[in-house]
């Protein structure tokens, strides 16, 4: 889709202004009904626009000038507010802007605005928020998916071309599963996270949703890269050998593509009658992994004997890189403060109290738990060993196959309201992306193609038009999972671009 | 591992957050239903398992210590409570 409106923007058949226009009035139109957006820069993004056209006369365009585009609320561009969709930030502005999205606006591309989250990332559903829940774009009484759901609506309905995002165990996958996107969670380290609202920082990594996978591609090719302000990201390596390319060096992912026919997927024994799948889910995925065998694409049974301790690993470590990420947040410097506060540790624990969330002060308290003397050995400790058991299993895996594939989520999306009463069945919806978190490799989802599946537009214009309503007897999307070992974003681009050929969708 | 009323107190003390009687009883229930299901991990055999820290294996990455001038000292100060000449005032440390 970035390459057709990049052709139009240089070809004069549409100016950047006019294009961040028509996007603009997409949101005004649709946004009162699904709650995608939580701040329109509308203002910026029209002189971004009009310089992208400068830039366009010059002839300097690269493939994202001009290019509208949103990004989750817990990225920092200087001069707004970034709330993480928490009480805790909703009066916070950014005195700085991410490396991420300066990378972004140095090309040109115009940023639209700014999209809802879960409360400080954690949730799968996008219920959470500080701002309200966002809407399913196929049926507006589903979920979207969490925690980055307003992206993920964003891009659905077209209200903008691609989404940034992040995805500490799923939170970019799961709601591109459940809206019928693509969404990309890159190789830890290497997009810079400076400039972002931490998580968990161990896991934590910045990706993409995009309407298929060669946009995902061009963004990625965009924001990869070491950066001085995060020391976590991933130098460029000296060649391995004369002539041959670095791993690390940034691939031209936008143009190299592997011969998807050439790879080799590996499908994981433990998933083939996964406890607690939707059968319709099953079914899908089965049909999925047929259409590509008849396609020529070779395939191997692999097995992943810890997968099944993915999430019990997760909601240890996330919870206690969480309570001690969060510390920061004491009233002092940024942030929620309780004025009615008489002491210094009261303006700690009311400013805490009332600024976070309950999901927030579950985890910190759960991660406070699980670090405290006398249980760190027993929980933390535990789950960064089998952490590495996970880690072992894709590696003897990816010296067999080269791509996994994996469901994406349970089931399809689920109404607003259904798994708000209890934690631990939110929690399962991330059983299939957690793994990917904590091995550090990169994972694709991609829609499954499905006959009877609603159309996010069509059911947008209804809703626009009249009071919403899903579309009768048709099914919201599902997604399917392409996992790869380190680095390896171009084989899982590549077959996410044959597969989508194969079904009609690019 | 069932979560104690004495455990949920330590532990809200610890995470510097003031919670009411029935929001300490709420999250131990909740926290003993989630521990339930952490708990699979004690059956996994790690007695030669390395713990893993990162997935990077990056350490000590440098870069040249430069000093910049900055320009937004009011922004950063922007989002404290009370400022008196770019200090940020706080409550009275010391008893």
């Amino acid at each position: 889709m970035i390459k057709e409106l990049h052709q139009k923007l240089i070809n004069k058949e549409i100016s950047a202004v006019e294009l961040t226009k028509q996007y603009l009035k997409k949101i005004h139109d649709t946004n009162p009904t699904y709650n995608s957006f939580v701040l329109l820069t509308e203002d910026f993004a029209l002189k971004q626009a009009a310089d992208a056209d400068a830039i366009i006369k010059r002839g300097e365009a690269t493939l994202l000038t001009g290019i509208p585009f949103a990004m989750k609320d817990n990225f920092c561009l200087q001069g707004t507010i970034t709330s993480a969709g928490s009480t805790m930030l909703k009066n916070y502005t950014s005195p700085y802007t991410a490396t991420a999205v300066q990378k972004l606006l140095d090309q040109g591309a115009v940023l639209l605005g700014k999209t809802n989250m879960d409360d400080a990332a954690m949730g799968s559903s996008t219920e959470t928020s500080v701002y309200g829940p966002t809407k399913n774009a196929h049926n507006p009484n589903l979920v979207p998916g969490g925690s980055s759901g307003g992206s993920a609506t964003a891009v659905a309905l077209q209200q903008a071309v691609f989404a940034l995002a992040t995805d500490t165990g799923g939170s970019i996958r799961q709601p591109a599963a459940l809206s019928g996107v693509v969404g990309l969670k890159p190789t830890y380290g290497r997009i810079s996270r400076y400039g972002i609202v931490a998580l968990a920082s161990s896991l934590d990594v910045v990706g993409t949703l995009t309407h298929n996978s060669a946009d995902a591609a061009i963004v990625l090719e965009a924001l990869s890269g070491q950066d001085p302000h995060d020391s976590t990201t991933l130098p460029p390596e000296p060649a391995a050998a004369p002539g041959r390319p670095s791993k690390r060096t940034a691939r031209k992912y936008s143009t190299a593509a592997t011969a998807a026919k050439n790879l080799t997927i590996g499908i994981p024994v433990e998933y083939k009658n996964a406890k607690g799948m939707a059968p319709d889910v099953q079914a899908a995925l089965k049909q999925a992994i047929t259409t590509l065998k008849t396609a020529g694409i070779k395939t191997k049974n692999i097995t992943l004997p810890h997968a099944h301790l993915g999430i019990a690993t997760y909601y240890v470590i996330v919870p206690s890189e969480a309570s001690s990420n969060l510390a920061r947040y004491d009233g002092m410097r940024f942030g929620h403060y309780a004025k009615e506060a008489r002491t210094l540790e009261e303006v700690y624990t009311l400013s805490r109290a009332q600024g976070f969330g309950r999901e927030v002060k579950r985890r910190i308290a759960l991660g406070t738990f699980t670090l405290s003397a006398g249980y760190q050995d027993a929980y933390y400790h535990q789950a960064q060993k089998v952490r590495t058991l996970i880690r072992e299993d894709f590696r003897r895996a990816f010296a067999e196959v080269d791509v996994i594939l994996t469901p994406a989520t349970p089931d399809r999306a689920f109404p607003l309201g259904a798994k708000s009463a209890d934690p631990l069945s939110m929690y399962l919806q991330d059983i299939f992306t957690v793994t990917a978190n904590l091995a550090g490799i990169p994972g694709l989802v991609v829609p499954l193609a499905e006959p009877g599946v609603t159309s996010a537009t069509d059911s947008a214009a209804t809703a626009a038009a009249t009071a919403p309503t899903a579309e009768q007897g048709k099914k919201p999307p599902i997604g399917v999972q392409f996992l790869g070992d380190m680095m390896q974003e171009e084989k899982l681009l590549s077959l996410g671009n044959f597969y989508e050929a194969l079904t009609a969708r690019g | 591992m069932q979560i104690t009323p004495e455990i949920i107190k330590r532990t809200a003390e610890l995470s510097r957050i003031a919670l009411t009687a029935g929001e300490q009883a709420n999250l131990g229930r909740e926290l003993t239903g989630i521990l339930n299901h952490i708990d699979e991990l004690q059956q996994v055999n790690t007695k030669t398992v390395e713990p893993t820290n990162q997935v990077t294996n990056l350490n000590n990455m440098y870069r040249d210590d430069i000093v910049k001038p900055y320009d937004n000292v009011a922004g950063l100060l922007a989002g404290a409570h009370e400022v008196v000449e770019n200090y940020i005032k706080v409550k009275q440390v010391l008893p």
